[in-house]
């Protein structure tokens, strides 16, 4: 990239409409992120995050069920960081990030799993997954 | 951050996207291209191994004199015939005009499109057969293509179909997309030192 930051283009400024076919509503995310892990910026493809709900059903003395419990689990994602230069490494295990929701929720995640590096220089990806941090991790 | 926030990012992101769409449609239409103005075959196996031959110096290196050129178009036109020097000569008669400088710039463009899905990277080994042998194997294997269709397939469509090959045994594995990745990359260094100087003046 030259050091000279190019000029704003006309139409810069004009918001895009929703492509034709997608309906986000308050979906949790759309789209690709600009991602920070360590000192290293990532732009996130593909993300995909799962909630797990553990269900505990009480029944009666025929089995008919008659009362429950959902409990939240911690989530899982997976995504597909492109990275920006060719000295971006992959990133590592239980490295810390956050991703936005549309609806403006921020999640907190660490890296789980960090794929292999496909491609090269500027034009490599790397699929990872991951899952929440908590609090304090 | 969403990237869609970014000032213009969706559309033109969309349009490099279109773009490498159009790129890749192509490969199979089967339709020649043209290198200023002169009909070419689709980038195939079979003209890589003959530029090889004739060492080319778009493949083995070194400056293009205008006979390179002019063999060059040779090999990918739709009349090249091997071994046929009163052909060869009638064609570099017809293509004696051809300006000099575009007709580089239109070959590297040419090359740049045939080569536009290549798959990065590769092994650290030592080469034990060519890599169109390596080629050849991938496709035959799974599709049972001959070699004759492999070497006149344009590398175009090989390498489109690699990737299936290789997303069929990795469905999570990306790929990098060489123009809308770029215009990612720019879009968001460009915005990410914007931003810097937009903090820089608040500090002030």
């Amino acid at each position: 990239m030259a050091d000279e930051e190019p000029p704003e283009e006309p139409g810069d400024e004009e918001p895009m409409p929703e492509p034709t076919g997608t309906h986000n509503d308050g979906g949790l995310v759309w789209g690709s992120q600009i991602i920070t892990i360590g000192a290293k910026t990532y732009v996130a493809d593909d993300i995909s995050v799962q909630f797990p709900v553990k269900e505990i059903t009480r029944t009666n003395e025929n089995d008919v069920e008659n009362g429950d419990v959902l409990i939240e689990g911690a989530f899982t994602g997976s995504a597909t960081l492109q990275v920006l230069n060719s000295t971006t490494p992959v990133p590592p295990v239980a490295g810390a990030f956050t991703i936005t929701s549309l609806n403006s929720v921020t999640l907190n995640c660490k890296v789980k799993e960090p794929g292999v590096k496909f491609g090269k220089g500027d034009e490599a990806k790397i699929p990872i997954t991951f899952k929440k941090r908590h609090a304090g991790s | 951050m969403i990237l869609d926030q970014i000032p213009g990012f969706k559309k033109k992101v969309e349009a490099a996207r279109e773009e490498e769409s159009k790129l890749r449609d192509f490969a199979y239409t089967g339709l020649p291209e043209t290198i200023c103005g002169v009909d070419v075959k689709q980038f195939t196996p079979r003209h890589f191994l003959n530029c090889l031959l004739a060492k080319s110096p778009f493949f083995v290196g070194g400056i293009p004199s205008p006979v390179d050129v002019g063999l060059f178009l040779w090999i990918v036109s739709p009349g090249f015939k091997p071994f046929d020097l009163q052909a060869r000569n009638e064609f570099l008669e017809t293509v004696i005009e051809v300006p000099y400088a575009d007709a580089i710039a239109e070959i590297d463009a040419y090359i740049e499109r045939a080569f536009f899905d290549r798959p990065s990277g590769g092994s650290s080994r030592p080469a034990v057969a060519s890599f169109l042998a390596s080629l050849v194997h991938e496709i035959a294997s799974a599709y049972g293509w001959y070699i004759d269709q492999i070497l006149d397939a344009p590398f175009a469509l090989l390498y489109q179909q690699l990737r299936m090959i290789a997303r069929e045994e990795d469905p999570r594995r990306p790929f990098p997309n060489r123009l809308s990745d770029k215009v990612v990359r720019e879009l968001v260094l460009k915005h990410q030192k914007k931003q810097k100087r937009i903090a820089k003046e608040e500090a002030k």
